[in-house]
């Protein structure tokens, strides 16, 4: 059994289809777009995550390299061929609250 | 007419026909057509939605290697580097792609003189598609080999567990294998936290400048009174924490395959020792605490005293009868038998259960040994172990029990994690807080007037108790030549937070020691010499009541 369209249905009919394909194409044409910008936020992440750890990497050495020049051990070495500085001991510290103790005022500051 | 209308009727059904299965073929194709676009538009949309909603953790896959294979950092309590990771370079050989083995061996060879010429051209040789050579090449080294232009050679970037202290802390931050597995101290004992995702370095207890005072005084001491090992631990009484814990000889981290296997031994954790006289402040504080003995009552250490038949020996007995301060200044083996006899066996035990020296520590190393304990504990047994034979137990065991007893009767668990504010450290009330007291003073007359004289650093207040005992013979019984010292010390008097111990394994008597190779001519004064370095570093070190003392005219 035939259906059959008045003219303006018919129109109607084919603009829809026509809308509906226009709207393909635009949606084929975004996920392209999409895509494309979404691959290349990927490849920009990944660049950067290499920069960082790369950086991290660097970081890393050069932390390692600042521990091993102040290690206690190698710093003394050096201390003793060369500078020969001291240790800071008892005798020369003293706690503030102490001084009145060492030093007492004289009767004559005290006035 | 019939016909000819026949006809017409016909000719006419047949074009509708026609026209029908032409918009049927027409609508079949346009239903085709939109299922085709509707399908095409279903994939758009589920693309769409793949990349918005599901690919959030789709960047982790382009990480580059290196971040994936990262093991966190090892600092020490003021966040100084201990142990970190770094990207290093593997050399590998693909031998079917080697033209000469003998050749690219001995090129090898002769840029890196460590390597086996034989066992390089072995593996060379073999019928494989890929072997390695060595493992952990610093940037020069790999750019050495890689400008020897030998085919078949090639590199593998992989990272390297690095230790910039070398020597210094290595048995507790331990180190990894080759394929970056702790497996020994702080690397083995952590190795879940330190491979977590994304995991923050850990923050060990110790102190870098500690660890150096503490090693250094060690060797030295090691040295100069020709002992086979010393070792040593200082310990925050109040949190538990380790400041700083050595063992020397030590080894070199970076290396450890090429060390000599005793120098991987931590003593101050692994090895057991009869300690001697340092027992014997928990022996008055158990008769304290039990109350079968006071302060006020003389002990007859004069006479000769005997145990099951056997006498019990003083080596510098005393002629008067003595408190029991006097007891441990002297150090006198009859008065603690004495006192020991009155706690009984049964009591012994349970205070020696409650300060941790029946079982190994318990802290987050697995280097830390059992107490070799007596199978049968009579009466005998528990007058020798009250002073410090006839139990063998680790210096860090004894030092936190010591703690345990000044820091207020209050037991705490040692730990090599830094302490936290937020957990704050719980402890086990193994002493009444009088008794803990009555023990401070009395430790510090052993070093005012009594055996451990040359660990008095004025300012610290320290106290502490010296500790000779004879090494067991092969023969049985003792042997007197051979002596671990040891002194174990607490500062400062005012207010007591850290605890110590210096411990020799075989000291000899040298010129200035009168002939004598006993803890009060060699451990105390390396603990002496310790505490003077590192008083000045940590807070609240440094004691209250000394200037207040000299002032009065007490000479501190």
């Amino acid at each position: 059994m035939s259906v059959s369209y008045s003219g303006s249905a018919r129109a109607a009919r084919r603009m829809s289809w026509f809308l509906l394909f226009l709207i393909g194409v635009a949606l084929t044409v975004t996920l392209y777009f999409v895509k494309t910008h979404a691959q290349s936020a990927k490849r920009d992440v990944r660049d950067l995550s290499g920069a960082i750890a790369a950086e991290e990497a660097a970081i890393r050495v050069l932390r390692a390299e600042l521990a091993y020049l102040e290690s206690p051990m190698r710093l003394s070495e050096l201390n003793e061929g060369h500078l020969k500085l001291k240790s800071i001991l008892p005798e020369h510290e003293r706690a503030l609250r102490d001084i009145e103790l060492i030093f007492p005022l004289t009767a004559e500051e005290e006035k | 007419m019939t016909q000819s209308h026949t006809f017409q009727d016909q000719s006419l059904l047949t074009l509708a026909d026609e026209e029908y299965r032409t918009v049927s073929e027409g609508r079949i194709r346009i239903r085709i057509g939109v299922v085709a676009f509707v399908f095409m538009l279903l994939i758009a949309i589920v693309r769409l939605a793949e990349i918005s909603l599901f690919s959030s953790d789709a960047h982790l896959r382009d990480l580059p290697q290196a971040l994936q294979m990262t093991r966190a950092d090892l600092t020490d309590r003021n966040g100084e580097l201990l142990a970190t990771t770094l990207e290093t370079y593997s050399l590998y050989a693909e031998p079917r792609r080697v033209w000469n083995p003998r050749e690219t061996a001995g090129e090898l060879v002769r840029l890196r003189p460590h390597l086996r010429r034989a066992k390089l051209q072995k593996k060379l040789e073999a019928d494989r598609s890929f072997v390695w050579l060595e493992r952990g090449l610093t940037p020069k080294e790999r750019q050495a080999v890689f400008d020897l232009g030998l085919p078949g050679l090639a590199f593998r970037k992989e990272p390297k567990r690095v230790y910039p202290r070398e020597n210094l802390a290595s048995h507790m931050v331990g180190f990894t294998n080759v394929d970056m597995h702790g497996v020994a101290g702080a690397e083995r004992a952590f190795e879940a936290d330190l491979i977590a995702d994304n995991a923050p370095s850990i923050a060990l207890s110790l102190d870098l400048r500690v660890q150096f005072a503490l090693t250094d005084e060690l060797a030295k001491a090691r040295e100069k009174f020709d002992a086979l090992d010393a070792n040593g631990v200082v310990m925050d009484i109040r949190t538990g924490e380790i400041i700083a814990m050595a063992s020397v000889p030590n080894f070199n981290p970076n290396y450890p395959d090429t060390t000599m296997p005793e120098t991987l031994f931590n003593h101050a954790a692994m090895s057991t020792y009869d300690l001697g006289s340092v027992f014997k402040p928990l022996t008055m504080a158990m008769a304290l605490e039990d109350g079968v003995a006071d302060q006020t009552e003389l002990f007859q250490v004069q006479k000769p005293y005997k145990v099951r038949n056997k006498f019990i020996r003083d080596d510098h007995p005393s002629d008067v009868p003595l408190n029991m301060t006097g007891v441990l200044g002297e150090s006198s083996n009859r008065g603690t038998a004495m006192i020991a006899q009155r706690i009984g066996a049964e009591r012994q035990q349970h205070h020696l259960r409650g300060l941790g020296l029946l079982t190994r520590v318990e802290y987050e190393l697995f280097e830390s040994a059992k107490p070799q304990v007596q199978k049968r504990w009579g009466e005998m047994a528990t007058v020798t172990v009250s002073y410090g034979h006839g139990l063998s137990v680790t210096p860090l065991a004894l030092t936190a029990a010591i703690g345990g007893m000044l820091n207020d009767g209050v037991y705490v668990t040692p730990t090599v994690r830094k302490h936290s504010v937020a957990s704050p450290a719980v402890g086990r009330r193994v002493f009444r807080s009088d008794v803990s007291q009555d023990l401070v003073d009395m430790m510090r007359f052993v070093v005012t007037d009594g055996t451990g004289r040359k660990a008095n650093i004025p300012g610290y207040g320290v106290m502490g108790k010296t500790g000779t005992a004879e090494k067991p013979s092969a023969t049985g019984g003792y042997d007197e030549k051979r002596l671990v010292t040891s002194f174990v010390a607490a500062f400062p008097h005012s207010d007591p937070r850290y605890a110590m111990i210096v411990t020799l394994d075989e000291p000899k008597a040298i010129e200035g020691t009168h002939g004598y190779a006993t803890a009060g001519w060699n451990a105390a004064p390396v603990a002496g010499n310790v505490i003077r370095r590192i008083g000045p570093i940590l807070p609240g070190a440094r004691d209250r009541s000394q200037y207040a003392q000299a002032k009065g005219g007490v000479t501190p």
